[in-house]
């Protein structure tokens, strides 16, 4: 991050910050006389010993003198507790509520995102954008922001009241102090060096440990758990070293501060009593100057550590501004596109040209129609842009050229949602969510009763298994759900679409986790729900597809043959030849 | 601090739901759940900001607190202290050292004061990896283990039966069944009814927790060491796993000593070899975590080719045809006959195609074996066996009649 950058990231989290200005003026007030209230106490100590000394004192409880003095004590302390507490309490809530809108900012832009981001971003780092940077700013704003404003508030202060207590000692521990800091930072930069290589390990162990659980049975199988094992141990030992090592030099940190505080701390104890004896500094002076040297240290060492946790927050917040920045799909408007109520299932592809970017194109020139309720089947090798054809009918993606018509009206002048309703997808990969199946099932229909999602259930033959579990429809389920069978929970995802009663249907190798004997009955289902409607099947199996009154042959996004199962047959072509080694 | 705990759990959901969110990103937008999705997530959130607040604000309340109390404690010096002094007990700089103690003292409390703090939350961690150090793991090794003296690869299932603790229905049922030595059998049936996890109790990976034996070459494998066990066995599982590294490093899983002729002639036989020359990449082709960088059916084909490279009596293949298209399965089948001739093989299959040429068909049928014989045979007598084949073959079933007549 360059610095402008920097600044920009750090104003622009201020505006988020001050979003509720009340809180952000109060609480800067407050921490401004909290840090007032913590600089005045030791001044009233050194007028209370002082005049300790000079024999001012007559009883404990004479207002004259200590009584006023004691209680201005106890009331700058109260005022520093409660001070404290207030802007602890103020500063979690604005942190808690700026990372709020922050998270809300995201939840929002991620459902507008192309989906071509999501598909070209690793979901690991995604997911850290949107959960672990946001818990790192949370702690940045909540601690370590506010800290490096007191503490440089306090710095400022101190060295104000030190100079008005004694300028000759003042001068003594600004000559000692940046001494001790330049040692510190020698030993921080060799540790940064280790932390790193720390991180490196730790990098290396977690990814060893998700190949182990994600392997588990390939390794039982083939008897490497020994050498899984050995190879985690190489690995662990060396993230044990790095983190002993590191830990040990930044647990010299503390020791190493302290010591040379207190060298500094003999100094003045030396040079005050010479002051002290020569009559130019008393000695409650001196014990308030001490009281200050301490309150000092913990600010000034500190500081560069909490500068550099500012740091790691706002490069937490640039990741997340990074993602907040990121081109929405152009928006749908309601008011000016085109209303469709119903829809005929009329689809037409007319010189469609298509790339995930503009340089590199995939489709060039694809046109097509298919009619009110025909079965068109897509076939090709993998790679041939067949699930891409059926993404850019559900505008998954924009197209470059030519138009996609839904009963001749262009796709791009519907909303997404109002071209989106007519249909109804089945994916390559199921998706289940967490929660009870009926909520899974629901999923494609809000609102849907009771009655609703068990005839779903039953025509999309899930009704008997789901009956089989031990809580039914209430069973709660995940992706990672070993209650369920791949193929049950892919039978699950087209209850989830007939519920929605669709009028196209797009099934994009839907039946490739179901056996062949379960897949009989779903294909039943699926033609008693086709009938009427227009359907779009990409599968590898190709007896699924016999019947479709269209077939299209892909190959690298062209289309190169197209026809019913007997015209390609009789053709002897790619189709030809793809089905009779089906068979062989 | 249970309110730490709370917290803990609240963000964790937040990390689940936003993995389900993203993965899911293409059917939300299918179904037009956006602001759904919206709403849950922000509520989610929500819940998150609400609880960090709550469990703040006892911390809010003590913290002061304490400091304030330990900053009276000076008041209360200089309050008393000069009466010690005027009968001599304490001096003028005793009283000042007396202050600076504590000071120190103070900030002590309030450095005991962070580590309370911390402590819950370091409770809550240290309750989740007891949870999975106490996990009782079972030692399956015999007190008398058994060899199989050299293995020929017949196994023969006896009256197993199997079912997770605390379902209702058995997975296998009933299950009486020779695999011969040597030859090819075929487990067929619905989707759970039981193929893989048939399969995976030869090996042992449910453990001793069946009911009846399974014997290999008439050893029963309760009475082998896991580790001899697994030693007769090749494996490739239903979900492929690919390992970071090398293709090379992947195939020496399962045989470390595997020559690179071993491995260039199971990377052939798997149709490796097919699809590295189309990345212009040989064994040493880089594999990123999880097989990132490779389709389904290359993933597949990478698992096929290590349990290719190990030399062993039993080759147990589960579902592993599933992402290949029709030319791959077809080529595979052949290698696999002209190079694992004499060798024991199951395999796990949904296309007909895929195993009509098996020595050995079992059909299976909600946990049972309700038939078992050869391709002709079972389309003689069993009628589920000829549906699936009629449906996979063609649909009508006459088309393919026709052809063959």
């Amino acid at each position: 991050m360059n610095k402008t950058k920097k600044k920009h990231t750090f104003l622009r989290l201020m505006l988020y910050m001050s979003s509720s200005r009340i809180k952000l003026v109060s609480v800067t007030f407050i921490l401004i006389v909290m840090t007032l209230a913590g600089m005045f106490a030791p001044k009233v100590v050194e007028y209370l010993t002082d005049g300790l000394q000079n024999g001012l004192w007559k009883s404990a409880f004479s207002w004259e003198f200590p009584g006023k003095e004691l209680l201005a004590l106890a009331a700058l302390y109260l005022i520093s507790g409660i001070t404290s507490g207030a802007s602890r309490h103020l500063l979690v809530d604005m942190a808690e509520n700026t990372v709020f809108s922050m998270r809300e900012k995201m939840q929002r832009k991620l459902e507008v995102l192309p989906l071509n981001y999501i598909d070209t971003h690793k979901r690991g780092d995604i997911l850290a954008r949107a959960t672990g940077d946001m818990v790192t700013l949370t702690n940045v704003l909540e601690t370590n922001l506010p800290a490096v404003f007191t503490n440089l508030l306090t710095i400022i202060g101190t060295v104000a009241m030190m100079m008005v207590t004694n300028i000759r000692l003042s001068l003594i521990f600004f000559v000692m102090m940046p001494l001790s800091i330049l040692s510190m930072r020698l030993i921080s930069a060799n540790a940064k060096k280790l932390f790193k290589k720390q991180q490196e390990a730790e990098g290396e162990l977690n990814a060893h440990i998700e190949e182990c659980l994600t392997g588990n049975e390939a390794m039982r199988a083939f008897n490497y758990e020994e050498e899984a094992y050995r190879q985690l141990e190489t690995i662990n030992v060396k993230f044990f070293r790095t983190y002993v090592r590191s830990r040990a030099l930044s647990g010299l940190f503390s020791p190493i501060m302290t010591l040379l505080n207190n060298l500094v701390y003999i100094a003045l104890c030396v040079f005050g009593a010479q002051a002290i004896l020569k009559g130019t500094l008393t000695v409650g002076g001196l014990g308030a100057f001490l009281i200050y040297a301490n309150n000092i240290s913990g600010p000034i060492n500190h500081f560069s550590a909490m500068l550099n946790q500012v740091q790691a927050g706002l490069a937490a917040a640039e990741r997340v501004f990074e993602v907040l920045d990121e081109e929405p799909e152009t928006p749908d408007n309601p008011e000016t596109s085109v209303q469709m109520d119903e829809t005929k299932g009329i689809v037409d592809f007319e010189h469609v040209k298509f790339g995930y970017t503009p340089k590199n194109i995939l489709m060039h020139d694809v046109s097509f129609h298919v009619d009110s309720g025909q079965i068109f089947a897509i076939v090709g090798p993998s790679g041939a842009g067949k699930t891409t054809l059926v993404n850019l009918l559900m505008r998954f993606y924009e197209i470059n050229g030519g138009t996609i018509s839904l009963d001749g009206n262009p796709i791009s002048e519907l909303t997404r949602g109002g071209l989106r309703k007519f249909m109804g997808m089945v994916l390559q990969d199921t998706w289940i969510f967490s929660g009870t199946i009926y909520e899974n099932i629901a999923y494609g229909k809000p609102g849907a009763t009771q009655e609703e999602v068990m005839a779903a259930a039953k025509k999309a033959q899930c009704d008997e298994f789901i009956r089989k579990l031990p809580d039914g429809y209430e069973t709660v389920i995940s992706a990672e759900s070993s209650a369920l069978s791949m193929g049950e929970k892919q039978l699950l995802s087209i209850a989830r679409v007939v519920i929605a009663e669709p009028r196209i249907l797009i099934l994009d190798e839907a039946t490739s986790n179901i056996d062949t004997r379960t897949e009989v009955l779903i294909t039943k289902a699926m033609s008693d729900m086709m009938k009427g409607k227009t359907a779009f099947i990409i599968a590898h199996r190709l007896f699924t597809i016999k019947n479709a009154d269209c077939i299209i042959f892909m190959k690298d996004g062209d289309i190169l043959e197209v026809g019913n199962h007997r015209e390609l047959m009789e053709k002897g072509g790619y189709y030809a030849e793809l089905y009779n080694s089906s068979y062989a | 601090m249970p309110k730490f705990m709370e917290l803990q759990q609240k963000t964790d959901r937040v990390g689940t739901l936003m993995n389900e969110k993203l993965t899911g990103a293409r059917s939300i937008r299918a179904f037009g759940r956006q602001e759904y999705e919206i709403e849950k997530l922000t509520d989610a959130d929500r819940q998150v900001r609400d609880k960090a607040i709550e469990a703040n604000r006892m911390m809010n309340l003590v913290n002061p607190l304490v400091q304030v109390l330990m900053n009276l404690v000076v008041v209360v010096i200089l309050l008393l202290g000069p009466v010690q002094m005027k009968s001599g007990l304490i001096s003028i700089s005793g009283l000042i050292v007396y202050i600076q103690y504590s000071i120190q003292l103070a900030a002590g409390f309030s450095t005991v004061m962070t580590i309370l703090n911390v402590l819950p939350r370091c409770e809550v961690s240290a309750q989740r990896i007891r949870e999975v150090l106490d996990y009782d793991s079972e030692d399956i090794s015999p007190a008398e283990p058994r060899t199989v003296e050299s293995p020929k690869g017949e196994i023969r299932f006896e009256d197993v039966h199997f079912g997770f603790s605390g379902a209702y229905d058995l997975l296998l049922d009933e299950i009486n069944l020779t695999i011969p030595a040597g030859k090819t059998t075929a487990i067929v049936g619905a989707t759970g009814s039981g193929k893989s996890t048939l399969l995976k109790l030869i090996p042992m990976f449910y453990g001793t927790q069946f009911y009846g034996s399974i014997f290999i070459d008439g050893v029963d494998t309760k009475e082998m060491m896991p580790h001899e066990l697994r030693k007769l066995i090749s494996y490739a599982p239903q979900k492929a796993a690919v390992f970071s590294g090398t293709v090379e490093s992947n195939l020496k899983m399962a045989n470390p000593d595997a020559a690179p002729e071993d491995i260039k002639r199971a990377c052939d036989m798997a149709m490796v070899t097919e699809f590295l020359e189309s990345k212009n990449a040989g064994p040493e082709f880089e594999l990123i975590q999880g097989g990132g960088n490779l389709s389904g059916g290359q993933r597949q084909r990478i698992s096929l080719a290590r349990a290719f490279v190990k030399d062993a009596p039993i080759y147990l293949l589960d579902d592993t045809f599933s992402a290949l298209d029709f030319k791959t399965d077809a080529a595979v089948r052949a290698a696999m006959r002209r190079e694992l001739a004499g060798k024991t093989i199951v395999v796990v299959a949904q296309r007909i195609s895929t195993i009509m040429n098996a020595d050995k068909i079992v059909v299976l049928d909600n946990g049972r074996i309700i038939a078992t014989g050869t391709h002709k045979e079972l389309l003689e007598s069993c009628g589920v066996y000829r549906e699936i084949y009629e449906t996979q073959v063609s649909q009508s079933g006459e088309e393919k009649r026709e052809a063959e007549s």
